[in-house]
């Protein structure tokens, strides 16, 4: 099997990427780039672990071959916090208590972030409906669903603000 | 008790940090130089003879390092209860999916390639797949050598029987005379899988001196290294296990045949070797819940009161015991639920069949016996005209004093508590939703009583220069949030902050024994060992600063990293200058020595045979009210509210424990409704989660958690162990609640929309 | 597990892609979003020497419409895209309906409507809609395109009439008459994430009066081999005034209709209920919203 060059940007750093075609975007990222952030749960798009943001929509990168990444820009766990200034979803996160083993949390944090990016004051079935590519096994999806509304809160009140 | 400040309080996890922003790493993120991949050849018969395992192609494979069959084991059987297990198979394989054999190569590909380049020769045999079955005389046997096969603890075991327990109290034939009224109904529970996000994952890594360093994610740390070197012949002194961050495990990460198997192929390759199961792997090689049959008959006054109870259990263990006999054990203790009946008769069996081998999973036999328990209490109450509420409040344990079934006598349960609170709430509830032709409401109630607690736990406490704290316990955080409440106990003991508290944790190295995140005591026996390893530290702090601050010992106080005296604040001295002067000019370093042991009580042996277990120390009580919504045309369900109290003795972290009960209502609507691994010949059916369906945020309900807090002297803090019990009573109240929407019992798990059609419609045509 | 080996071809224009599938005829595959396909590789469902990726090639991913022709989706529209399309929301709900019921988010980012069909799936949420909106599906091949009827497209689980090196463009929606409302329902065990047990759709037209049908279809999915109409139940709604019998009556033939298989998702006894369920309440919700168009249009 021959090897293909991709050039992809990843958390605003651009990379080009040799890469086989039977590789997936989540193989570019966890085994050629290191950004572990983004976990492999069952590799057949059903439980949202590796959920990235590719040019501002969600996908589940299991599913998407590396190939098809060429020329995207993509957003990872390890791209949302500034320096050490967090996002407030994963703000809210923390203060919620939304999370307990964490293995979920990147791709439910980035499922987050593509439903307030597009809507800032989502009803409760709209956060449901966001997550609902991203199985969780441990919290029972209560808390992250309050960790989302306050994160909504929280960015229109800085918003409001500027 | 007053004056907590973090104890009590619903403190931001400790890990939360690393785990939001994506830095946390698991196993399956390491990675160790000219580290190999390993793949496992399993088996694709249920029964058969091993003739031969053929690896010299796959051996000759380029970019395969190492192979691995049972020739490289000392094929040692071992096993928690019944050692009965082996790495690899090598005389039978006895299940689809056992390891045969396992290679390592330079990558995934490779190793993959590798695995289809083995042969296996069988010769099949008949085979086994139903419980009632594998009890005939005449079914095939699993393992023919059960007889000879050495058990810890005292097992009854014959032909395909791997344990039979008894539990025989007062006279059940005369409790049944006494009796107005005699029940009998059988209950069939499924089996379910942990699907923990990750799966199991193992890094194995054999140093210059043949030490093994394994990086995996066992919840028991301490027994699985203990079987490693019972399977493998090995010290412990070669073998380390440590862990990283765990992607949940709920009793099924044990994985100590993967451990094996990378630590044989590390030492054969002499490079590090990772194996990370599929999800695939995951359903089939793992082990998942226990099915159940169980049948109870009760005898009852027309008063409402239980006279009689005689259970048969049969459990299907699958091919090896792994947890059943103490799975069973539970189940058995169960049966007569937390009900005072004075005449009880138990009889279990698990019995093996050809099946992945059942396991440990959340519940540890509680979620299948009260299942069959809670539906039964409301078959009786609908019959007697009784409310249920009222009905388990008649016939259930007292507070102090009460005589389990065993003999033993327990203290300090809340569980009446638990059902005044959650009925309460929701009788003051609005109801959930309104009803209407098409969709009716019901609500349904279920209680539970299952012990927590067990074994021992160490823990050391180290004092930095700079005052702050070191804790090194042997517990593991598999997710739960163990580490959060072992430094709250630990900054709570030592008067800081838990930003001053440093936890060293998951290593068999470096940390004192820990029996694992099992059986709902961690917080039980960790955090007491933590708790006394840190009183320790603060003995030793108050026996340095007394001569300095020329203050008895008992007028002392540790808060904010100085040692003062009570009422006089500015008489103190930093605990920084007591550690550097302990260093230089006293006894050395201070270090902080605790060690626990959570002691159950032993049930009276004249009750009981074939127990696998003793008495847990602590209870976890718990009531959970569903309301759920059934729609009359389909008989699909719709959980609208889930009201959980429960009782967790003093509450350690609010924030935690509620996002244990919400975690455990969903588990347990799963386990109520769609949840199920399918078989057909012993081949799993729905190995992926297309068709293994657990709950997504969608089909959450609005969840209440109610927390009642009868403590428990002999916790820290007061502290019961209470990570198993929210999911327990959720089965039966989803079951109680569909009944009282639309009339249908359904007594097998999952109450599919289907079953509840087929027995609408069965009801519908028996009236007309 | 690692998805098997294949060489991977990204044409630039149609012209392109088919001569790739004609040059290794019968040994490549179309890939688009890729939600189906790799999964069926991943898991040895589906072997391809070759993938052709046609997501590069220009003008396949918009939705159009004009007041002649209809509704036009390129077949590279992603249900995303389809549920979020203002014109498909306003116009043609039903097939909005049934593009939100389709996976989760992730997989309604990635997965087109061209893929839901070609995969060719009993259960694709999307065809029911589309065989209930009578909708055609319009091929390119280096012999010069072709448009089918949705029924002639599919020809069993996982079967499409397109010939090896012919590729679905387009789907194409005709107009349908003023004030027809449509409907999707879907029967799965969870409310998202899930495969359909069955699923429903429904569309009708009413008279003036608001209560006669003037015209009707409803279309099956998971109860057959292939997606399937309900014409006799269609036959037994038009120029009927919709009362409950009417309905009950076209919901049993809706039922008689279905050809469905047992297996781990339901019985087929189940599904062949589930089915008249289905239909009937797709019916009467379809008329109420009709009922709500003829009332409006009335006043005005």
């Amino acid at each position: 099997m021959t090897t293909e060059l991709i050039s992809l940007v990843v958390n605003g750093e651009a990379h080009q990427v040799l890469v086989k075609p039977n590789w997936t975007l989540l193989d570019v990222l966890r085994d050629e780039l290191n950004l572990t952030g983004t976990k492999r749960g069952c590799d057949t798009g059903c439980c949202g672990a590796c959920t990235v943001i590719v040019d501002g929509k969600t996908v589940n990168s299991c599913l998407m071959l590396a190939m098809k990444a060429d020329g995207r820009n993509i957003l990872t766990i390890e791209g949302l916090a500034r320096g050490d200034k967090l996002h407030p979803i994963q703000e809210a996160f923390i203060e919620k208590g939304a999370l307990q083993c964490g293995f979920c949390t990147p791709g439910m944090v980035l499922s987050a972030k593509a439903l307030l990016d597009e809507n800032p004051s989502p009803t409760e079935e709209d956060i449901k409906t966001a997550i609902a590519g991203n199985l969780c096994r441990c919290t029972g999806y209560i808390q992250i669903i309050e960790a989302i509304q306050a994160a909504a809160r929280n960015l229109a009140g800085s918003a409001s603000r500027r | 008790m007053g004056g907590l400040s973090v104890v009590g309080k619903g403190v931001a996890r400790v890990d939360a940090l690393e785990k939001v922003t994506g830095q946390a790493k698991y196993v399956m993120d390491l990675k160790l130089p000219n580290m190999l991949h390993c793949k496992v050849k399993r088996s694709s018969l249920a029964h058969a003879r091993l003739l031969k395992v053929d690896t010299s192609r796959a051996e000759r494979l380029p970019g395969v390092k190492a192979v691995a069959t049972a020739a490289d084991t000392p094929n040692i059987r071992f096993g928690f209860y019944v050692k009965d297990e082996t790495m690899f198979a090598y005389d039978k394989v006895r299940f689809i999916g056992e390891p045969v054999a396992a290679v390592a190569a330079i990558d995934e590909e490779t190793a993959e390639e590798a695995i289809e380049l083995i042969k296996v020769e069988y010769e099949e045999l008949p085979a086994v797949y139903d419980p009632l079955e594998a009890l005939s005389e005449t079914a095939p046997l699993v393992h023919e050598d059960i007889a000879s096969y050495q058990a810890g603890f005292s097992a009854v075991k014959y032909r395909n029987v791997c344990s039979h327990t008894t539990l025989k109290k007062g006279d059940v034939e005369e409790g049944f005379r006494q009796s107005d009224f005699i029940f009998e109904d059988t209950f069939k529970t499924q089996v379910v899988h942990q699907c923990s996000l990750e799966t199991h994952p193992v890094l194995a890594e054999i140093d210059g001196s043949g030490k093994a360093s394994l990086w995996g994610v066992s919840s028991m740390m301490f027994p699985a290294r203990e079987l490693l070197s019972q399977a493998l012949g090995i010290p412990m002194t070669k073998i380390r296990i440590q862990t990283v961050h765990t992607g949940g495990s709920f009793g099924g990460k044990v994985g100590y045949i993967p451990l094996g198997i990378c630590l044989l192929l590390a030492r054969k390759a002499r490079r590090p070797v990772r194996l990370v199961l599929t999800r695939q792997e995951e359903f089939i090689g793992t082990n998942p819940r226990h099915p159940s049959i169980i049948t109870l008959k009760t005898g009852v006054t027309s008063d409402g009161r239980l006279v009689s109870r005689e259970a048969r259990i049969v459990m299907d263990s699958g091919a090896c015991a792994v947890d059943g006999p103490a799975v069973m054990t539970n189940t058995a203790t169960s049966a007569p639920g937390p009900y005072n009946i004075p005449h009880v008769k138990v009889d279990a069996r698990c019995v093996y069949t050809n099946k992945q081998p059942f396991g440990a999973f959340r519940g540890y036999g509680h979620p299948q016996a009260y299942f069959a328990v809670e539906s039964q209490m409301d078959i009786i109450a609908d019959k007697l005209g009784i409310d249920p509420v009222e009905f388990r409040l008649k016939n259930c344990f007292e507070k102090d004093g009460s005589e389990l079934p065993t003999g033993h006598r327990i203290y300090h349960c809340g569980l009446k508590e638990t059902l005044v609170r959650a009925s309460a709430y929701i009788s003051s509830a609005r109801p959930a939703s309104a009803e209407n032709k098409r969709w009716r409401v019901g609500r349904g109630v279920a209680c539970m009583l299952m012990e927590s607690g067990l074994s021992g736990s160490g823990a050391f406490v180290k004092v930095n220069d700079d005052g702050t704290f070191t804790v090194i316990t042997g517990t593991v955080d598999v997710g739960q949030g163990c580490s959060t409440v072992v430094c709250q106990i630990a900054a709570e003991e030592l008067g800081v902050d838990l930003a001053d508290i440093s936890l060293i944790a998951g290593d068999t190295d470096t940390g004192p024994y820990d029996f694992g995140s099992c059986a709902s005591r961690v917080t039980r026996a960790a955090g007491h060992a933590v708790r006394l390893a840190a009183a320790d530290v603060k003995k030793q702090l108050f026996e340095l600063a007394c001569d300095r601050l020329e203050a008895n010992i008992e007028d002392l106080e540790l808060r904010d990293k100085k040692v003062s005296v009570t009422g006089s604040p500015f008489k103190s001295i930093s605990v920084a200058e007591l550690a550097t002067m302990s260093i230089f000019e006293r006894s050395g370093p201070i270090l902080g020595r605790g060690a626990f042991l959570d002691k159950g009580g032993v049930p009276l042996s004249e009750r009981v045979s074939g127990y696998a277990k003793s008495e847990g120390p602590s209870l976890q009580p718990a009531t959970v009210i569903a309301e759920v919504t059934v729609d009359t045309e389909t008989g699909r369900v719709r959980v609208l509210r889930c009201v959980e109290s429960q009782d967790v003795g003093r509450c350690i972290n609010p924030a935690t424990m509620e996002g244990q009960i919400h975690g455990g209502v969903v588990q347990g609507i799963g386990y109520a409704l769609t949840e199920e691994t399918l078989f057909e010949n012993g081949r799993i059916l729905n190995p992926s989660f297309v068709d293994y369906k657990m709950a997504t945020a969608l089909d959450t309900p609005q969840i209440v958690p109610l927390i009642v807090e009868e403590l428990d002297p002999t916790g820290p803090y007061g502290a019961k162990g209470a990570g198993e019990a929210p999911i327990v009573p959720v089965a039966p109240a989803i079951a109680n609640a569909i009944y009282n929407a639309v009339g249908v019992r359904i007594k097998e798990l999952p109450i599919t929309g289907e079953k509840i059609f087929m027995a609408m419609k069965k009801s519908q045509g028996g009236k007309e | 597990m690692s998805l098997p080996k294949f060489a991977y071809f990204v044409p630039a224009t149609i012209e392109e892609a088919c001569r790739l599938l004609r040059q290794h005829n019968g040994r490549a595959k179309i890939i688009a979003g890729g939600t189906d396909l790799i999964v069926s590789m991943r898991e040895r469902l589906i072997a391809a020497e070759y993938l052709v990726d046609i997501t590069r090639i220009p003008g396949l991913d918009s939705i159009g419409h004009d007041a002649h022709s209809g509704l036009n989706i390129g077949a590279l529209c992603t249900h995303g895209q389809i549920e979020s399309s203002r014109l498909i929301r306003q116009r043609f709900a039903v097939l909005a309906q049934a593009a939100h019921t389709i996976g989760a988010v992730q997989v309604r980012n990635l997965g087109t409507i061209g893929g839901n069909l070609c995969h060719a799936a009993p259960s694709a949420d999307s065809a029911p809609a589309l065989l209930a909106l009578d909708a055609r599906a319009r091929t390119f091949s280096l012999q010069g395109g072709r448009i089918l009827g949705l029924e002639d497209f599919f020809t069993g689980p996982g079967g499409t009439a397109l010939k090896p090196d012919e590729i679905l463009t387009a789907i194409e929606v005709p107009n349908p008459p003023a004030g027809y409302a449509g409907i999707y329902l879907k029967h799965s065990p969870r409310q998202a994430m899930d495969l359909a047990v069955v699923g429903v759709a429904v569309v009708l037209c009413l008279a003036e009066d608001g209560l006669t049908c003037s015209d009707a279809r409803i279309a099956l999915g998971a109860v057959a081999p292939t997606p399937i109409r309900a014409r006799q139940a269609e036959g037994l709604l038009r120029g009927k005034k919709l009362d409950d019998d009417v309905i009950k009556e076209s919901a049993r033939a809706a039922a008689e209709a279905a050809r469905p298989i047992s297996d781990i998702r339901g019985s087929a006894e189940y599904r062949k209920e589930i089915v008249a369920v289905l239909t009937g309440r797709g019916i009467e919700q379809a008329m109420r919203e009709a009922r709500q168009k003829v009332r409006r249009k009335g006043k005005s």
